[in-house]
């Protein structure tokens, strides 16, 4: 009677989740996925997501299962602007990413791909918050960036940005 | 290395969280970084999110190129749509019905309007099509820096006033609207509640940027009651010509209050320039009680915003707001008038050596503001006191505001707390010793730890008019040292001028120097009210007689009982009142609300006096406590 509301879901090191139809659906590409080729106890495959990283995205989706669902696609460019502005972050959300960098930059690339809006935002708030209010040699010892100016070309740069440097 | 992991896609929507500081620390990463971090789209909203100033047009969204200034002209139907977008109350909505009806009308008088609609058409394609930015990024950049410095330090723009629509006097002409203190622009009297009156300023520079309007409506405190002559609405308009028919913007119609306060609005979010103001002023709130006719009366108009002479290290904006101009029929007049011809890179570096003399005052006061700073954190803050009291009228007169007064006595304090001072230098010894500011101050003083008293002493030895808010701390220092010469001598000396607000600090403590403050601001209901509790009936009917209103020697006359709580109070008054008015109706009207003018009706003027006096007499001991 009650069609089956699980999915099973399979990461790139083949291990499977089962989790609510619900919780998957966080996922737009997922969501998109399961209507077009209807219940299915077939293990769905994501070839770009670690078991690991997986693990830290459906308890994402766990969590906010019953937010409102994400705005359509044609919607979201009205509202990034009024997005960016918010740059809270609630508790539960703040202790969920507090991770290694790589892990975070990994939970960056599967909730791109998995197409979670919201998770996404959360990474990159929390990637651009450890950017604000450090400079350029402090940024690059965060993220193992090598210097490739001469000192010329950054003296050049500096002199341009001036107005913002000051206080 | 890691970021590397992550697409450009995603590295640029990292970005696009941050603010225009934290990105243009970003272009001193890498090269790849620099990159994205000077992408235009970035900027562009960076700009949106950060700036107050919104660029893009929002009509046409398709032609996504920022814009600086959104071309309106004071079209009839814009300013309806105006009206009906504010936000009214249901019993207001006649009234703006009415105003409606009648600001089209006006507008629709006004002679060169109907072109105004194809030059305006005109000037919108060469808006879009050639008005592009060359060098988006740095426009963008700049374009934050110039928020941050209108935001941060904006300078009234207002250079004079060119024009009237009416004048009600000679001596209340548009220029007294800029002149400090409690001088007024009145428009001529108007049976018509809906009537339209403007006032036109010329600005300091050839080009402005606008962002913000101060307006104090007049209070007519010599008048009965203290009227406030403020319009119901304002809108600005702008424009590079002196003519009214020029305007390439409007703002939208803002509400006024009918108060006696700094009212502002806000032209921001749309960053406009121009060189000449009009401020439209619609509808008025009083009529006058002499002649029951409408008027609009302004105390002060202020337009806050940054000459183009502050910002032209920003070249990229200064060259395109240059160009706009020029396009916009600029004038470049009277000492400007030299920038007239020549490209626009010529008239930048013509202009920057013409101001430089006047970048250089704005840097002195920057670097005097450091120089204080740094002394008053090494504790010398009888040194900046000094300072401060000597700064110049012109572009230190900041200094002396209240901002920075409250700035300067909060670390003052906070530095007299930490390291209570051991001794005073001789040299304070010696300017206590002369100044006679010894007795007012108190001799327990040696030592100040009042650094604001220290600072008025320093004003006024030195021959300084006070401030508004430097008057209202010796007021209240006065108050508080229960010492009152100093003061006095300052009021008498006309080193400060006198306001109702003063007069109030004062009206419980002392009440014949408030009635002082308030003859001197002419407030004139509470000289009134001041005299009945000093018991000078004859002033005060003197100037009840003025207005001539039999009500209002009543009001009065009931204001005595409650002052004194006395019958024979009340008779007094009323017979100075009469006695200098000789008006039977006064007469009735008075001994009815006493509650005897049945037995006075009969009574010659010389025996009402007498029987009136008994009546009192007779009612105090008949109820000797109440």
């Amino acid at each position: 009677m009650v069609v089956s509301s699980k999915v099973i879901l399979s990461s790139s090191d083949a291990q499977s989740f089962t989790v609510e139809k619900k919780v998957a659906e966080r996922s737009i590409l997922l969501k998109n996925m399961l209507e077009d080729i209807g219940d299915s106890e077939e293990p769905i495959p994501l070839p770009n997501v670690s078991g690991k990283v997986l693990k830290k995205v459906i308890e994402y989706c766990e969590h906010h299962k019953d937010d409102d669902p994400a705005p359509a696609e044609e919607e979201r460019e009205v509202f990034d602007n009024a997005r960016s502005r918010n740059d809270e972050i609630s508790e539960w959300d703040g202790t969920f990413i507090t991770c290694e960098n790589e892990e975070l930059f990994e939970i960056i690339l599967a909730a791109n791909y998995l197409d979670i809006k919201p998770l996404l935002d959360l990474g990159c708030k929390t990637v651009a918050n450890m950017i604000r209010g450090k400079n350029a040699e402090q940024i690059r010892e965060l993220f193992n960036i090598e210097n490739d100016f001469t000192p010329e070309e950054e003296e050049q740069i500096r002199r341009e940005n001036e107005w913002a440097v000051d206080a | 290395m890691l970021l590397k992991v992550l697409p450009d896609e995603l590295i640029f929507h990292i970005f696009r969280y941050l603010d225009a500081k934290s990105v243009s620390n970003l272009f001193l990463v890498s090269k790849n970084w620099k990159v994205y971090a000077s992408h235009e789209i970035l900027w562009r909203e960076l700009l949106l999110r950060n700036s107050f100033f919104k660029i893009i047009d929002e009509e046409d969204l398709e032609v996504k190129l920022p814009r600086i200034l959104p071309l309106k002209t004071i079209r009839v139907s814009d300013i309806i749509a105006n009206i009906n977008s504010l936000n009214t109350r249901e019993e207001e909505s006649n009234t703006l019905e009415l105003l409606k009806d009648r600001a089209t009308e006006r507008l629709l008088q006004e002679p060169k309007n109907e072109n105004l609609n194809v030059s305006n058409s005109e000037k919108k394609n060469i808006f879009v099509d050639e008005w592009i930015l060359k060098d988006n990024i740095e426009f963008f950049k700049e374009t934050c820096e110039l928020t941050k410095l209108v935001e941060l330090e904006p300078s009234q723009i207002i250079g004079e006033g060119i024009y009237a629509s009416s004048e009600d006097h000679e001596s209340q002409s548009i220029n007294e609207t800029l002149e400090l203190g409690n001088t007024f622009w009145s428009s001529k009297g108007s049976a018509d509640e809906f009537s339209f009156e403007f006032l036109r300023y010329k600005l300091v520079q050839p080009i402005c940027v606008i962002s913000q309007i101060e307006l104090i409506p007049f209070k007519a405190a010599f008048q009965p009651g203290g009227p406030i002559y403020a319009p119901k609405y304002i809108s600005v308009s702008v424009s590079f010509t002196p003519n009214g028919n020029d305007f390439h913007y409007t703002s939208e119609l803002f509400a006024v209050k009918n108060i006696n306060k700094v009212q502002t609005f806000n032209i921001k979010p749309v960053f406009v320039i121009g060189g000449y103001l009009q401020i439209n002023l619609f509808g008025r709130n009083t009529r006058q009680p002499a002649d029951q006719l409408y008027y609009t009366v302004l105390q002060s108009v202020k337009a806050l915003g940054l000459p183009i002479g502050c910002f032209l290290n920003l070249k990229t904006v200064a060259k395109s707001c240059i160009e706009l101009s020029n396009k916009l029929n600029c004038k470049w007049e009277g000492k400007f008038q030299s920038f007239q011809n020549g490209g626009v890179d010529n008239n930048i570096k013509h202009l920057e050596r013409f101001f430089r003399p006047f970048m250089s005052s704005r840097e002195g006061q920057n670097n005097l503001k450091s120089e204080l700073k740094n002394e008053l954190r090494n504790g010398n803050w009888k040194y900046v006191a000094r300072r401060i009291a000597a700064a110049d009228e012109g572009v230190e007169s900041e200094f002396r505001s209240q901002k920075y007064l409250t700035w300067f006595e909060k670390n003052a304090k906070l530095i007299i707390e930490n390291k209570q001072e051991q001794e005073t230098s001789s040299e304070d010894e010696e300017e206590e010793q002369e100044c006679q500011l010894k007795v007012f101050i108190g001799p327990q003083s040696n030592t100040f730890t009042e650094p604001i008293l220290y600072y008025l002493k320093f004003l006024i030895k030195n021959g300084h008019t006070l401030t508004q808010y430097e008057a209202e701390r010796l007021a209240l220092y006065s108050i508080k040292k229960n010492s009152y010469q100093v003061f006095y001598n300052c009021l008498i000396n006309e080193k400060f001028s006198s306001t109702e607000e003063l007069g109030d600090l004062f009206r419980s403590i002392y009440l014949t120097l408030a009635l002082d403050i308030y003859t001197r601001a002419m407030v004139v209901d509470k000289m009134i009210d001041c005299s009945l509790q000093l018991k000078r009936y004859n002033g005060a009917v003197h100037l009840l007689s003025l207005g001539l209103n039999i009500q209002e020697f009543e009001v009065a006359m009931k204001k005595v009982y409650q002052f004194h709580s006395s019958f024979v109070e009340m008779v007094k008054f009323s017979v100075y009142a009469m006695r200098q008015n000789n008006s039977p109706i006064l007469r009735t009207t008075l001994m009815e609300s006493l509650g005897v003018a049945e037995e006075t009706l009969h009574l010659p003027d010389w025996e009402l006096e007498r029987y009136i006096f008994g009546w009192a007499e007779q009612k105090e001991n008949a109820s000797p406590n109440t």
